[in-house]
């Protein structure tokens, strides 16, 4: 396990080059770089809480490798700026980010399929408070001439209160040899589940809280630990 | 020794006359009547305190009535049968009990053990003892099942059930119901089958231990096996707690082999146009259910 606080705007960079775990926590603006040499599988864990920051990350993989991508911010205003190179033959990449913010959250993404057999599996969730503002920029793209790759992108954003929730998936593909996947939802938890869940006398408050627990966690691919973190933070801070 | 009586009673005559003591007895006079007072409600028979009492109850959504003057009791270990065809309020009328929200009671009371629920919130109900086995328990995606569960217990008991304690009692109802230990871990009833989500509602009674259970159409979606194990719990269930009452809601008289009702309801045009006794199952089953028309009204509980 390889700890990292990014609390500068200076380049930053990681290289894969084993199949370790980085645990970056971010508390300021800032600048990083991940590469994913051939044929390794890297983990990485991105968090940060009740932060500000405008930020840009690059991640380079090479032929056959695949990177695992865990996120999670609560109460962040930030721009947050992420491109990701399949540059390998074979490269993967799976990414699941998960949010809770009262603020403007603008995040533009860039998925660049640049050879064959490389797969992109994009999976976003937010949960929007108050007069929060969120924006989703998503475009992924394949040039003609790359082969058997597979794209999706799947956005969910839950909204509580008077939220501006935007996404705006693109995909921008000119190889007919492709499997191709998007869906994206703003709404609100539905009334039937909050009935559901308080007709086995939880609370109403209880109810959301399990609801916004199940929506940010599922999302989420994180060991026992992690995941008791993350719970910690919505139960002591979300109100 | 020579007894000084008049010294005795010099000072008995003090003791009484001071205000303390005078205080002390009427204190005392209010304390026995106070007591006696709240053994004799204690002790005084429930009389005609139902379980639930539906009084003249009128239900609106969007403007339309769609429940005309309901009237309903249910005593302590009765088991009932709401029947008709579909599309008359049977389910309706269980959410109207658990109080969903989208329907407007614009006439009429709901009464749970003697108290009007109307003005409670669905926990609230449901802690009271209430619950309502759902037609279609819902998929919550990233909810497990395991912590569902556990915020229910805890929020009935008012305190955190231990993980333990949790697992003890979660083993011994999945074992009765021939559950899939699994499933305990997965997100709420998401990939479960038919069979499977209404299992889970039936280890949710088991769990939550309440008073009145509500089936709403219990057989749909059960293959006959399953059926009869999930019958078996629930008559388990009720044969173990005596003050429990049932109430089920069907189209089919299947189910009523395996849960004997003590008395039958018939709904037809948001009304109940008809009650009795268990022996009206059999001309259901032959005859169905177009005989009884709003005319047919004859008795209403």
């Amino acid at each position: 396990m390889n700890k990292i606080i990014i609390d500068n705007d200076k380049l930053s960079e990681i290289i894969v080059d084993n199949s370790d775990d980085y645990d970056i926590e971010i508390v300021s603006d800032f600048n990083l770089k991940v590469s994913v040499i051939d044929n390794v599988i890297g983990n990485i864990y991105i968090h940060s809480i009740n932060s500000n920051y405008n930020g840009t990350i690059d991640y380079y993989l090479n032929d056959n490798s695949k990177l695992y991508v865990n996120k999670f911010s609560f109460n962040d205003c930030c721009n947050v700026i992420e491109n990701i190179y399949l540059n390998g033959i074979n490269s993967y990449i799976k990414y699941n980010f998960s949010s809770i913010s009262s603020y403007n959250n603008n995040y533009k993404m860039k998925i660049l399929h640049n050879n064959n057999g490389t797969c992109s599996y994009i999976f976003n969730r937010c949960i929007g408070n108050d007069k929060a503002e969120v924006v989703f920029d998503i475009d992924s793209i394949l040039e003609q001439g790359n082969t058997s790759c597979i794209m999706d992108q799947n956005t969910k954003i839950m909204c509580f209160g008077d939220v501006n929730a935007k996404i705006r998936p693109n995909m921008y593909i000119d190889e007919e040899d492709v499997e191709a996947r998007h869906g994206s939802v703003i709404g609100r938890f539905s009334d039937d589940d909050i009935f559901y869940i308080m007709s086995r006398g939880i609370s109403y408050k209880d109810a959301v809280m399990l609801l916004i627990r199940g929506f940010i966690l599922s999302n989420l691919n994180l060991d026992d630990e992690r995941k008791k973190e993350v719970i910690d933070i919505i139960n002591n801070n979300y109100k | 020794m020579i007894m000084r009586w008049d010294i005795l009673f010099k000072w008995l005559g003090r003791l009484l006359n001071y205000k303390y003591i005078s205080n002390l007895l009427t204190l005392s006079c209010f304390f026995y009547w106070l007591l006696l007072v709240i053994s004799v409600i204690i002790l005084l028979p429930r009389g005609d305190i139902m379980k639930l009492e539906i009084k003249n109850l009128c239900v609106e959504v969007d403007g339309k009535i769609i429940l005309d003057n309901i009237n309903l009791s249910i005593g302590d270990s009765e088991i009932h049968a709401i029947m008709g065809p579909n599309g008359v309020g049977k389910s309706t009328l269980s959410r109207v009990i658990m109080g969903d929200s989208r329907y407007k009671v614009i006439r009429g009371d709901i009464l749970f053990d003697g108290k009007s629920i109307l003005k409670l919130p669905v926990n609230e109900r449901s802690k009271m003892g209430i619950f309502l086995a759902m037609q279609y328990p819902l998929e919550i995606d990233g909810v497990s099942n395991q912590d569902f569960l556990r915020t229910a217990i805890s929020n009935k008991d008012n305190k955190r059930i231990g993980l333990y304690d949790f697992i003890k009692k979660c083993e011994s109802g999945i074992n009765d119901l021939s559950m899939n230990k699994e499933l305990i871990h997965r997100s709420l009833n998401v990939g479960f089958s038919g069979g499977e989500k209404k299992k889970n509602e039936v280890l949710q009674i088991k769990l939550l231990e309440p008073t009145l259970i509500i089936l709403d159409e219990l057989d749909s979606g059960l293959d006959v096996d399953s059926l009869k194990i999930v019958c078996k719990n629930i008559n388990d269930y009720i044969n173990t707690h005596k003050e429990t009452s049932l109430i089920i809601i069907t189209h089919y008289p299947m189910i009523l082999n395996y849960l004997k009702p003590n008395y039958v309801h018939i709904i037809n045009n948001k009304k109940i146009v008809k009650t009795a006794d268990a022996n009206i199952i059999d001309d259901i089953e032959k005859n169905g259910y177009s005989k009884y028309t709003d005319n047919s009204i004859d008795k209403v509980m």
